[in-house]
């Protein structure tokens, strides 16, 4: 079974056991396997832009609300999220130079950077466990989720309150954030507050909500809680997977199984999942939490 | 691809687990046919309560127990029929069934390849939809019944066990059933593409590909891009039902309480839902059509017309088939803009499909047609493709879709193309090709009789429903009779359901014809239809590998028939030319 | 009695396989193949063909004949008269087709029976061929999606607010209807599924000024003649569909969003009963999206009436306050 035979397009399309594009039949399953799971991606994304989209407004900004960094204090938006997307890249980096290592039948180099991609792969899944956690967790303040009831807003609309999140303005409680904002279409305007009576009123009527659930959570729209969830748990189950296979394929190089078949194909293989794994996550990043 | 020459065998690996593409090409086959023919009488039993509404049938209550107490269907047994029904209809028959059979029959056999590139993943693959088979009928006798909000389950119905009991265990087992039929299907897609791209034998270029192949490969591609879509929206599914997440509900008083589901929208499901859902009918109708392309050229003895034409057309169908799927959606309320874009691109959808007609009609022109069960069956394919094709342009065109949507006349259309056309795809497959798949023969006589028993009774089932739906008569309606309105279609539910019933009596003959020929039959000469492809050039036992020694080179494109000199004598000698034998001197290629 | 059926069911099968035994036999005596299509087989097939032309045809116009008639009558609404052009010309142009290519097809497929002293024509492609069978299709597909589109995009505009017209909102659940008109100010007061309670089934909020005045129906609502009617659809519990066919109007209702429809009755239902006849005739509202075991008994009378009957009906109705 040729792999990495030159084809030019007069043969490939011609039979004889080419291939049209000059890889073996495992390689091409790979492929055709990864633009399956794509669409999987692609149809969670799209339920998510859909959300999105219809309550743009109200939707909670994800920089207040990954704000976390291990071992430090203080207020540090996505910068822990750029940490781990960066040290997901660069174990596709090492994976590349994995591969290469391969191309030269180099045992020694295949180790020593499939070693790193593992590593790195398990420090982004610690590191979404960890997210997980926190997310989870929630915030000291908490939020209150506010009861049966209506709130009007400055252009005249009334809004119906009951299962709406408003967030501390800040420790000293006097304030309650709502989700919606004094000019509707403006995302600089301020989040519009109930203070005073109002704000007890809302207390008593609601009930105060700590961290996040499936049903619930502190941050906001119940559906934010839903989706990060399921689409970082859905990536994530896919980059254990990967790092799963990874170490396989790790112990079976080795062994010397891949020295002794003349070739390192499987590592290439195993190299275009974890690609796809980082790619996907780059899009999940920019989606959920930068748009 | 090296041949392991097994010298001894054991039982469990020769037929249970066989790797051999051949082996589990009978394996989908017979599943299939088995799932197939529970729906079959699933429907049977569901239009004698529609054809004679209230009745007592005693002898169906002896089959379905608490479902039909006093010899009289239950109303929510009733959806749980509907629902079952269509889903075994289309997924394990039709998909399953019909793909997986000759996909995996035909590909290595056509174009020279020892098996499949995988046939560890095409074993696995049979035996992920063997584990769907049952767990979908565990789900019949779960409490509260099988599934019941229709094959299509939109939530919140579908998602909720208080709207309506199948909702419960029956649900869950569905989804559980469903995701594992989607990995089935992947792994069968995956082979399937790989070896058409990879393997194939000398000199058999893409273009010289029988155009069965061209089918199998687009419906392949098109099932590893649609499929994983249906998983999503089952994966949110299952969320929503065990998690409390509020992806698809929202605002939602059931037995008399307010739900803690806010923010989601049943809309969203419907999106992803049919983005599946469209692309898979017509994974059900292109291996079909392929199928027929191949039959009417092999026996009208006639190069199919159009080849490029014929695959340039699959694949505009293929793509075209991702970008209609809103046209199932036109009266959710969506945006009338989407609508409008929705009517354009399925109504373009019709031009393709128009060109297949008419290619297939002149390719009987001047042909010279034998007349096997399988021939009937392909001309018969034609007839419904048209019939059941062109009331798609009602349906399309929003404006009019207003007041069909969701009666009879959409039921009449989906029947017409699937449940005609597909299916009679699939048996002119088992007549013409049931020599290699049993080395045998079936009988002919009893083919033609279940031919025109059955096109005749299916078109008494399925074209009174265009008038019923005309009427304003809906579906998934467990009888007509609670509006005066429709009082006046008693007569013709009544007419439908006799039809009903003989077009099951009529499906008998076929599987006595099957069992006994697979037995008994008269044994299979190599090459009975004097077909050109390579499947008939392997011997008709099967061997491991295909062929004995060297898989033959091919020379020329698979529709070398009646090809004449200048003297209007047949070249070679006879009025079809293999694919294996080379090109005479002064033979003229026609491009191919 | 169930045992005579499975003895009576085993004695077919044996028969059926002596007589496929019998089959094979006497075609091996003759020395041929009992698979092998002989010619007079073929073409007996073949005349099988037209006779199923002929019969098929012949069944198509019978129902039309027999059927036809039972079709929905003429339209009750003002957008309904070019739905049905459009619908008949349709089914005119599909109807033509399917006649013309069934002809084309059973035909052919009855003249090119195999015999041995002929030949196939090999013709294995023609560009111009192609381009006729796909310019010819797309013409008329334009002219159809052209029409249609001009249609949807008229029907699916909501009413326009100074345009006099009933408001009126249908909130669908298992298994029935429930109609509110907007009072005198002419706008529907909120509702939300959490307000649900005993009386208030569809969660009207009573603190709402504008529900004060709105009037809850049940069983039948009324729609006054000539006046456009603009529809509301909500549901409280899964997706059901109000189907009006008679005014070629339907519409999802889906819980937590409201979809909208309108159209302006043109018939009232005295007039509609002289039409069809029936002097019991009701328009109706049906449920049409699968909801449950009683999907199939959910509806709701609609009368069509006079502006000053349908005011005085109006009148006669409670509002929410009461």
């Amino acid at each position: 079974m040729s792999h990495t035979a030159v084809v030019d397009s007069k043969t490939a399309w011609a039979g004889d056991n080419n291939s049209p594009f000059g890889a073996g039949y495992g390689k091409l399953m790979m492929w055709f396997f990864l633009m399956s799971d794509a669409l999987s991606f692609t149809g969670f994304l799209a339920a998510y832009g859909f959300y999105r989209h219809s309550y743009g407004d109200i939707w909670p900004s994800a920089e207040n609300v990954f704000t976390h960094f291990p071992f430090m204090h203080g207020h540090h938006p996505l910068l822990y999220v750029a940490l781990m997307t960066f040290i997901l890249i660069m174990s596709s980096v090492t994976m590349v130079l994995a591969v290469e290592a391969g191309h030269r039948m180099d045992k020694k180099g295949v180790i020593k950077w499939m070693f790193w991609t593992i590593v790195g792969g398990l420090i982004f899944v610690g590191s979404q466990a960890w997210e997980w956690y926190h997310f989870i967790h929630g915030t000291e303040l908490g939020a209150i989720e506010l009861g049966i009831g209506t709130y009007t807003l400055p252009d005249g609309t009334v809004e119906h309150t009951q299962g709406i999140i408003a967030r501390w303005a800040d420790e000293s409680k006097q304030a309650l954030l709502l989700p919606w904002r004094e000019v509707a279409t403006d995302n600089t305007s301020a989040y519009l507050q109930l203070t005073g009576q109002a704000m007890q009123d809302a207390v008593a009527g609601g009930h105060e909500v700590y961290g996040a659930n499936l049903t619930h959570n502190e941050y906001g729209h119940p559906l934010f809680g839903d989706f990060f969830f399921f689409i970082t748990g859905f990536h994530g189950t896919h980059v254990f997977s990967g790092v799963v296979l990874n170490f396989i394929i790790f112990v079976n190089v080795i062994m010397g199984t891949y020295q002794k078949r003349g070739h390192y194909e499987m590592v290439e293989k195993v190299g275009l999942y974890w690609h796809f794994v980082d790619l996907v996550w780059v899009f999940v990043f920019t989606f959920f939490y930068l748009v | 691809m090296s041949t392991h020459h097994h010298h001894h065998e054991d039982f469990l690996f020769k037929y249970i687990f066989s790797t051999d593409h051949k082996m589990i090409s009978k394996q989908f086959l017979i599943t299939g046919f088995t799932m197939g023919f529970i729906g079959l009488v699933m429907s049977t039993l569901f239009r004698l309560q529609l054809g004679w509404p209230g009745e007592s049938f005693e002898m169906v209550e002896l089959l379905m127990g608490s479902w039909q107490e006093n010899g009289i269907m239950a109303p929510d047994k009733y959806l749980a029929l509907v629902t079952m029904h269509g889903t075994i209809m289309v997924f394990f028959l039709l998909t399953a069934g019909l793909s997986g059979t000759f996909s995996n029959l035909l590909i290595p056999l056509q174009i020279g390849a020892r098996d499949m590139a995988s046939g560890f993943l095409n074993m696995l693959s049979y035996w992920f939809f063997f584990l769907s088979s049952v767990l979908m009928l565990i789900s019949l006798f779960v409490e509260g019944g099988a599934a019941s909000a229709g094959w299509t389950i939109y939530p919140p119905l579908s998602a909720l066990p208080q709207a309506i009991p199948g909702s419960g265990a029956g649900m869950t087992l569905w989804l559980f059933s469903m995701a594992i039929f989607i990995v089935s299907s992947l792994l069968g897609s995956l082979n399937y593409i790989v070896t058409i791209f990879n393997m194939r034998t000398k000199g058999m270029s893409m273009t010289r590909l029988p155009l069965t192949i061209w089918a199998f490969l687009f419906t392949a591609i098109i099932g590893v891009l649609s499929f994983p879509v249906l998983l999503s929206a089952a994966l949110l599914l299952v969320m929503d039902r065990m998690f409390g997440t509020s992806f698809y509900l929202s605002d939602i008083y059931i037995g008399g309480q307010v739900l803690d589901h806010a923010g989601g929208s049943p809309i969203l499901f419907e999106h992803l839902f049919w983005f599946l859902g469209h692309p898979e009918v017509y994974i059900v109708l292109l291996p079909a059509l392929g199928i027929t392309s191949e039959i009417i050229s092999t026996m009208a003895r006639k190069p199919i017309f159009g080849y490029r034409a014929m695959i340039g057309s699959m694949m505009a169908i293929g793509f075209l088939s991702f970008i209609v799927w809103g046209h199932h959606m036109f009266v959710t309320g969506m945006n009338p803009f989407l609508g409008a874009v929705f009517t354009f691109t399925t109504l373009l959808i019709a031009i393709p499909s128009a060109v297949k007609v008419f290619n297939y009609i002149t390719t009987l022109w001047k042909g010279n047609i034998v007349y096997s069960p399988a021939t009937l069956f392909s001309v018969g394919l034609v007839s419904t493709f048209i019939t059941g094709g062109v009331t798609g342009l009602v349906l399309g065109n929003s404006a009019l879709d207003i007041n069909v949507h969701d009666t009879y006349f959409v039921v009449g259309h989906f029947h017409i193309v699937m449940g005609l056309s597909a299916i009679f795809g699939m048996f002119a497959g088992v007549y013409h090709w049931f020599p290699k798949l049993f080395g045998r023969m079936m009988n002919n006589k009893l083919g033609n009789l279940h031919f025109w028993t059955t096109i005749a009774s299916a078109y008494g089932v399925f074209f009174p429903m265009h008038f019923l739906g005309l009427a304003g008569v809906p579906r998934r309606y467990y009888t007509n009779s609670e509006f005066p309105l429709f009082d006046n279609m008693v007569d013709i539910n009544e007419f439908v359901s006799t039809f009903a019933v003989i077009a099951l009596v009529a499906q008998l003959i076929f599987m006595f014809n099957f069992i006994y020929s697979a037995f008994r039959g008269p044994r299979a000469p190599q090459n009975p239809w004097k077909g050109t492809t390579l499947e008939w050039t392997t011997p008709v036992e099967h061997i491991h590998g295909n062929w004995y020694g060297e898989i033959p080179a091919v020379y020329r494109w698979p529709y070398d028939y009646s090809k004449v000199d200048e003297n209007g004598e047949f070249l070679y000698g006879d009025d079809y030319i293999m694919q294996t034998t080379p090109m005479g001197e002064n033979e003229n290629d026609g491009g191919h | 009695m169930t045992v005579v059926i499975v003895i009576a069911v085993l004695l077919v099968i044996v028969t059926g396989v002596q007589l496929l035994k019998i089959a094979e036999l006497r075609a091996k005596s003759k020395g041929e193949n009992i698979w092998e299509v002989k010619e007079k087989d073929g073409k007996f097939q073949a005349s099988l063909m037209i006779v199923f032309l002929i019969a098929y045809m012949a069944y198509f116009f019978w129902q039309i004949y027999a059927w036809g008639d039972r079709v929905l009558p003429e339209p009750a609404s003002e957008h309904g008269v070019p739905y049905d052009f459009l619908l008949n010309l349709t089914l005119g142009i599909i109807s033509s087709v399917f006649v013309l290519t069934h002809i084309f097809l059973l035909y052919f497929a009855y003249k090119y029976a195999y015999s041995a002293k002929r030949k196939a024509y090999h013709f294995a492609h023609s560009n111009k061929l192609e381009l006729i069978w796909t310019i010819v299709p797309s013409l008329a597909l334009t002219v159809l999606i052209l029409f249609g589109l001009n249609n949807w995009n008229k029907i699916m505009k909501p009413v326009p607010a100074e345009t006099e017209h009933v408001l009126l909102e249908l909130t669908g659940q298992q298994f029935t209807w429930t109609a509110r008109y907007a009072g005198e100010d002419k706008k529907l007061g909120r509702s939300h599924v959490t307000l649900i309670e005993g009386a208030n089934a569809t969660g009207v909020d009573a603190t709402d000024e504008f529900a004060k005045d709105d009037k809850i129906v049940k069983g039948e609502f009324h729609l006054p003649v000539n006046v456009p009617v603009q529809f509301v659809f909500r549901s409280i519990d899964i997706i059901h569909s109000a189907y009006m066919p008679h005014f070629r109007s339907q519409m999802n209702c889906v819980p937590g969003v409201k979809t909208q429809f309108n159209f302006v009755p043109t018939k009232t239902t005295a007039e509609m009963r002289e039409i069809t006849g029936n002097k019991d005739f009701n328009y109706i509202l049906l449920c049409n999206k699968i909801c449950g075991a009683a999907h199939y008994n959910m509806q709701m009378d609609i009368v069509v009436e006079s502006k000053e009957d349908y005011e005085k009906w109006l009148a006669e109705q409670k509002s929410f306050v009461e």
